[in-house]
C-alpha cells in the first residue's frame, strides 16, 4: 500500500478514535446528569406513539370450575399486560420466553401457570429501561396487576431475592398456591455476563374474571 | 439425557386429533410422566413438563394408536440410552442422534405436528396446532432462567474504541509536549 495512503488512512482512523472518545464522554455526563429527565420524555413519546398491538391468537375464555384456561393462547401472541405503578411499568405479556420475544415485552415461561389456575406464574424481562430496569426499586408491599385477556388480577409484592442464574430451584413450578414471580438480569447497571437474577415475589390478593 | 428424554416424552402428548378411546387422558399422562431408572440413575420429568403435558392434553386430543406408537418409541430410546451407558451430564452422540430420529420419526408417522431443531440453548421442540401456528416451543425440560441482561459486548466495543481515541490523545500531547 503506498505510504500516502498509509498515512491517510491512520489519520481518518485517530481522528475516528479521538470523535468516537469524546462523544461517549458526552453520552457518559449526560448519562449522569439527565438521563432521568431524558427518560421520563421518552416515556411520554412511547406512550403518545402509535404501537402495532399483537392480537391473540383465540379469544382466552378460563374454566373457574376446572381454573384452567379452556385453550391457552399461542406462542408469541399477546395475552395481558402487567402493571407495577409504583416503578411506571406497563408492558405487553408474550406467551413464551425465548430471546426473540424479550426484545419486545415480558415473557411468560410456558411450563409455569397462568394467573388465576392456582400455581407459579414465572415472567422474565430484560433489565432495559424499557422492561425491568426499574425492577429492584419494587418494595413488599407494592402492587402489581396483570390485565389479562380472560381477567384482572392484583398482586402484592410479599419479598424481593436475588438468586443465581444457574438455580432454578429459586422458581420452582408448583401447583399448590398462586405465586408470581417477576425477575430480570441483576445488577441492572452493569456490563458483562450477570450471573444474579433479581426476582420479586408476588401473592395474589384479588381476581375479577371477564364475563 | 434428562432433557432430552422429557423433551421426547413431551413429544408423545403433542399431536393427534383423534380421541383417545383405549387409553383414557389419566393413564396416558401417567405413563409419560413417570420416572425411569437408567443405568443406575432416575430420570424424572420436571413439574414444567408435566405443566405442559397437562395443557396439551387439555388443548389437543391424541388417538389411541397414536399414543401407543409414541410410547413404543420411548421404549426404544430408553433402550438406546441403556445401552449407550449414558449419564445425567454425559449424552452420547448416538443418543442425541437417536433421540432426534425418534422425534422425526413420530413426526412422520403420527399425527404429531413438530419440528426440532438445535438452537443457541440446545434443541428446540416447536409444536404447531391444526392451523399450523406455532402452539408451544420447548428448549429445557426444566425452568430455564433467561439471560435478560443488556448487549453488553457493544458497550464493550465502544469502550474499547473510546480508549483508543484517550490513547491517542496522549500520544498527540505527549508530542506536542516533546
Amino acid at each position: 500500500m503506498p505510504n500516502k495512503l498509509k498515512h491517510l488512512l491512520k489519520e481518518i482512523a485517530e481522528q475516528f478514535a479521538i470523535s468516537f472518545f469524546f462523544c461517549c464522554l458526552l453520552i457518559v455526563a449526560i448519562y449522569f446528569t439527565c438521563s432521568n429527565t431524558f427518560e421520563k420524555y421518552i416515556n411520554i413519546i412511547n406512550m403518545m406513539s402509535v404501537s402495532e398491538t399483537e392480537a391473540s391468537n383465540l379469544p382466552v375464555a378460563f374454566d373457574i370450575v376446572s381454573k384452567r384456561l379452556e385453550r391457552n393462547p399461542n406462542y408469541g401472541t399477546v395475552w395481558g399486560t402487567l402493571k407495577i405503578e409504583s416503578v411506571g411499568i406497563d408492558l405487553p405479556i408474550y406467551q413464551g420466553d425465548d430471546l426473540k420475544l424479550l426484545k419486545k415485552g415480558v415473557g411468560h415461561f410456558a411450563g409455569s401457570y397462568f394467573p388465576g389456575e392456582g400455581g407459579s406464574i414465572i415472567m422474565p424481562a430484560h433489565n432495559t429501561k424499557k422492561f425491568f430496569r426499574h425492577l429492584p426499586e419494587v418494595k413488599v408491599g407494592d402492587e402489581i396487576v396483570i390485565e389479562a385477556t380472560y381477567g384482572t388480577f392484583t398482586y402484592n409484592v410479599s419479598k424481593t431475592e436475588i438468586i443465581d442464574y444457574q438455580d432454578p430451584s429459586k422458581l420452582p413450578v408448583q401447583e399448590e398456591h398462586e405465586v408470581l414471580m417477576l425477575y430480570t438480569c441483576y445488577p441492572v447497571n452493569t456490563v458483562g455476563l450477570k450471573t444474579k437474577r433479581f426476582v420479586v415475589f408476588g401473592e395474589l390478593v384479588g381476581a375479577e374474571y371477564a364475563s | 439425557m434428562k432433557k432430552l428424554f422429557v423433551m421426547l416424552v413431551a413429544v408423545a402428548l403433542f399431536g393427534g386429533v383423534a380421541k383417545v378411546n383405549a387409553m383414557s387422558e389419566d393413564e396416558l399422562y401417567n405413563k409419560l410422566t413417570k420416572s425411569y431408572t437408567i443405568n443406575g440413575e432416575t430420570y424424572k420429568v420436571s413439574d414444567a413438563v408435566k405443566k405442559q403435558i397437562k395443557d396439551y392434553l387439555k388443548d389437543f386430543e391424541v388417538s389411541s394408536k397414536d399414543a401407543d406408537y409414541i410410547s413404543g418409541k420411548v421404549d426404544e430410546l430408553v433402550k438406546t440410552a441403556e445401552k449407550s451407558n449414558v449419564k445425567p451430564d454425559e449424552i452420547p452422540a448416538t443418543v442425541k442422534t437417536a433421540f432426534i430420529e425418534a422425534v422425526r420419526d413420530v413426526a412422520a408417522n403420527t399425527s404429531v405436528n413438530a419440528t426440532i431443531s438445535e438452537g443457541n440453548d440446545g434443541l428446540v421442540l416447536t409444536v404447531l396446532d391444526e392451523n399450523g401456528e406455532v402452539y408451544s416451543k420447548i428448549d429445557n425440560a426444566d425452568v430455564t432462567i433467561r439471560k435478560t441482561g443488556s448487549e453488553a459486548y457493544i458497550v464493550m466495543i465502544a469502550g474499547a474504541i473510546s480508549v483508543i481515541g484517550f490513547a491517542v490523545i496522549a500520544k498527540k500531547v505527549a508530542k506536542g509536549n516533546a
